[in-house]
């Protein structure tokens, strides 16, 4: 199972006067639902950055199953072992469906020729029908743009699945499926899924709770079921 | 100018050149000429900013498909030689087209090129990729999660 270890974590922006995030250590690991909540300009999202190697804490280790990512190509580390979703859904927008899930594999050098029957594999999983893998995203619900960028971080290989407010644009209905698919790649392929929200929702249907304040982060106990 | 001397047959004509009109007419394409060397570069400089300008915003429109691909894992060279690909391609294109029209215009109409157009090309061309490599670098020097984030 991938785990996501951060040691004494910090990070403060240039010409900033404080620490966006702040001496945290934590531990995410594969086969749980992990959310991530807080108020604005707590360093949440700074905090997933550094989680994604889009930027290197200026204190502490980051490490992906035991290796630091001081000591990795942060490039490849995207593009194998960590992938992310958005509130936007950031699909590509002049290509369709099938081909914003087929980019990352082009990016890790699968054959060609398996490429298409995987993608269409990756959008049948989380739930896209035959009929809409060559629509372009502007031709999709917000709901159906979110699961194609799913299929498309499935696609990357990558089993650490960061998520940056992922159900801010959906209905509650699409919210909930959404989440469902990410719970279940968490419990049943062993995923390691990291939510950043403000939704309470998810976070009462999250398996781990972290609460983020001022760029300090701390577990929070999930109330019984 | 050419002139009919009175009295003589239809065949005999002569050649009368009169000073001061010829003066009046070469004065004139002597000031157009003039004229023309002081604009033709400051409308070189302005095409060579237009070609410049127009890829450096074309390339800052695609500051989120950038983003897109370096958080998928692409580098940022490799993201960059994209980005510069494409219009340096379409560019070319265009001069080729627009050097072979001149061509053209030139042949059907039997006239003489008076600039020079390879360098005019090759200097439009230029501000082309100066445009290309500001933008590119520009866009890939901006922290991807910032520009994929919804603002609240």
């Amino acid at each position: 199972m991938p785990e996501l270890k951060l040691e004494n974590v910090s990070y403060q922006y240039k010409g900033g006067d404080r620490k966006v995030v702040n001496e945290v250590s934590c531990m995410f690991e594969g086969g749980k639902l992990n959310s991530v909540v807080g108020p604005s300009g707590s360093g949440k999202t700074t905090l997933l950055s550094l989680m994604a190697g889009l930027d290197q804490p200026n204190q502490g280790h980051i490490y992906i199953d035991g290796e630091s990512l001081a000591d990795l190509d942060l490039d490849q580390y995207r593009r194998e072992r960590v992938s992310m979703i958005f509130q936007a859904f950031h699909l590509f927008p002049l290509l369709t469906a099938l081909e914003n899930v087929c980019f990352p594999m082009q990016l890790n050098g699968v054959p060609r020729e398996e490429i298409p029957e995987k993608g269409k594999t990756y959008l049948s999983s989380v739930g896209i029908t035959e009929d809409k893998f060559k629509r372009f995203p502007a031709n999709l619900s917000g709901g159906e743009q979110q699961r194609v960028a799913i299929a498309r971080t499935l696609a990357t290989g990558a089993h650490v699945l960061l998520a940056d407010e992922p159900t801010g644009n959906l209905d509650k209905a699409n919210g909930d499926i959404l989440i469902d698919i990410l719970k279940r790649l968490a419990h049943e392929q062993g995923y390691c899924v990291i939510i950043v929200t403000h939704d309470p929702s998810i976070a009462e249907r999250s398996d781990k709770v972290w609460r983020m304040t001022d760029g300090v982060l701390i577990q929070q106990q999930l109330a019984p079921a | 100018m050419v002139m009919q001397v009175p009295g003589a047959g239809t065949g005999d004509l002569r050649f009368m050149i009169w000073d001061e009109e010829l003066k009046v007419v070469v004065g004139q394409l002597e000031k157009n000429i003039s004229l023309l060397k002081v604009l033709y570069p400051v409308v070189m400089g302005v095409s060579v900013l237009i070609g410049a300008g127009l890829c450096l915003l074309l390339l800052l429109q695609a500051t989120r498909e950038a983003a897109i691909m370096r958080v998928l894992g692409t580098t940022r060279n490799a993201v960059r030689l994209a980005l510069i690909i494409e219009p340096l391609i379409l560019s070319i294109v265009g001069v080729i087209i627009g050097l072979g029209i001149s061509r053209l215009l030139w042949t059907a109409s039997g006239l003489v090129p008076t600039v020079p157009l390879l360098s005019s090309a090759g200097l439009y061309l230029a501000g082309v990729l100066v445009g290309l490599v500001i933008g590119a670098i520009s866009v890939t020097n901006k922290k991807p999660i910032e520009l994929l984030q919804v603002k609240e």
